[in-house]
């Protein structure tokens, strides 16, 4: 985990909302509620989220609360997995049924629709012996001072995060804004400079 | 405060201010407790973007690129920087880290090595990432007492602009 060990690349929030009484039951059934599932089909090819524990992305075990929180810090795992499909292989496989197609229905050409059909169980084949591409992105919670750490820096993925958090926890995130580092009369002072140019006026063109 | 695009001029200007001035102190910081003096230099990489561009379109990376000519010769042909690799020295901890962008983003974190065992892990590391955390909101305190003062046009933007072109 690149939190505990190894460069640190994160994005940092400000939690919005009120930590209830009792949160680290109610965060447990939470994270449980929004844990990564594996979907029912193996050919599912649509992106899956959920939420792990830190150390293992098949880990979905929440009720031990000493596994994730660690005061003042939760720590798990954004979980995210797509099948991405090898497009030289639906393609070559792709043709190659058409053409079985062809000989034995005797046409020089197959129909758009027996194309898009044997595309399609060409793919659903293919999905189900796909692995998943698997995002694994880390979370630190300073549950008490209200900051948190995302270990991602890709709008996507933040985009994603959010949602994943205000559904799981009920709560908004927004991303800290360097002005917020400041004293208030210092940073709204800051806010209303213009832009300096450096150089020099002679060498302006 | 409006967000995003008000800071993005003025967290190029913070880079370029953070660079200016750990050459003109010798990159020695002073400041109140608790953090006291710290030491703050431009690491190994420097990457700049065109004014009506978002992306960065020069990168300079490798041993001491500010020193070289080419790094001078961007912020003097109007070239803004965008992410600014920084090495940080406190007592006996040494931090690296990339600023980004408008939010000011921390990339690849260096912290120093923690002594903890396995449970106690997570605490140096935190402890490790807020005090880098004060010392670059001390940083850009200390930038914004600066940039807001009348002595940001008068001197500072001239000497910055005298150090762009070699000056000093």
């Amino acid at each position: 985990m690149a939190i505990i060990k190894g460069p640190m690349t994160v994005r940092r929030y400000r939690v919005r909302g009120e930590i209830p009484e009792g949160f680290r039951l109610m965060y447990s059934d939470a994270l449980a509620a929004h844990a990564f599932r594996e979907p029912h089909s193996t050919s599912h090819r649509e992106e899956v989220v959920g939420w792990v524990e830190g150390a293992n992305m098949l880990d979905t075990n929440f009720e031990d609360i000493n596994r994730w929180f660690w005061e003042p810090y939760a720590l798990f795992t954004l979980r995210m997995d797509k099948k991405v499909l090898p497009a030289k292989w639906v393609r070559a496989m792709r043709d190659q049924r058409v053409a079985e197609w062809c000989e034995n229905n005797g046409q020089r050409i197959a129909p758009g629709a027996v194309r898009r059909d044997i595309k399609d169980a060409v793919e659903t084949a293919l999905l189900a012996k796909t692995l998943p591409r698997v995002q694994l992105t880390e979370v630190c919670w300073n549950v008490d001072e209200g900051w948190l750490l995302f270990h991602s820096q890709s709008v996507r993925l933040n985009d994603v995060f959010r949602k994943r958090f205000h559904a799981t926890f009920g709560m908004e995130l927004h991303a800290e804004h360097p002005l917020e580092w400041l004293p208030e009369d210092l940073a709204t002072a800051l806010e209303g400079v213009g832009a300096t140019d450096f150089r020099r006026r002679d060498d302006v063109g | 405060m409006s967000g995003e695009a008000v800071l993005e001029h003025v967290a190029c200007e913070f880079l370029a201010w953070v660079w200016y001035e750990s050459e003109r102190t010798g990159g020695r910081f002073e400041w109140d407790e608790p953090l006291g003096m710290v030491d703050i230099w431009v690491d190994e990489r420097l990457a700049f973007r065109d004014t009506s561009d978002d992306r960065p379109r020069a990168v300079l990376t490798g041993e001491n690129p500010s020193q070289t000519l080419e790094a001078r010769a961007a912020l003097a042909g109007g070239k803004l920087l965008r992410e600014l690799q920084l090495g940080i020295r406190r007592e006996e901890r040494e931090y690296s880290v990339t600023l980004k962008g408008a939010l000011l983003d921390f990339g690849g974190v260096k912290l120093p090595p923690g002594d903890a065992e396995e449970d106690g892990l997570l605490y140096d590391r935190m402890f490790f990432y807020e005090e880098l955390h004060l010392i670059l909101r001390t940083l850009l305190t200390q930038f914004a007492e600066t940039r807001t003062s009348d002595d940001w046009s008068t001197t500072t933007r001239e000497a910055i602009s005298a150090w762009i072109a070699g000056g000093d």
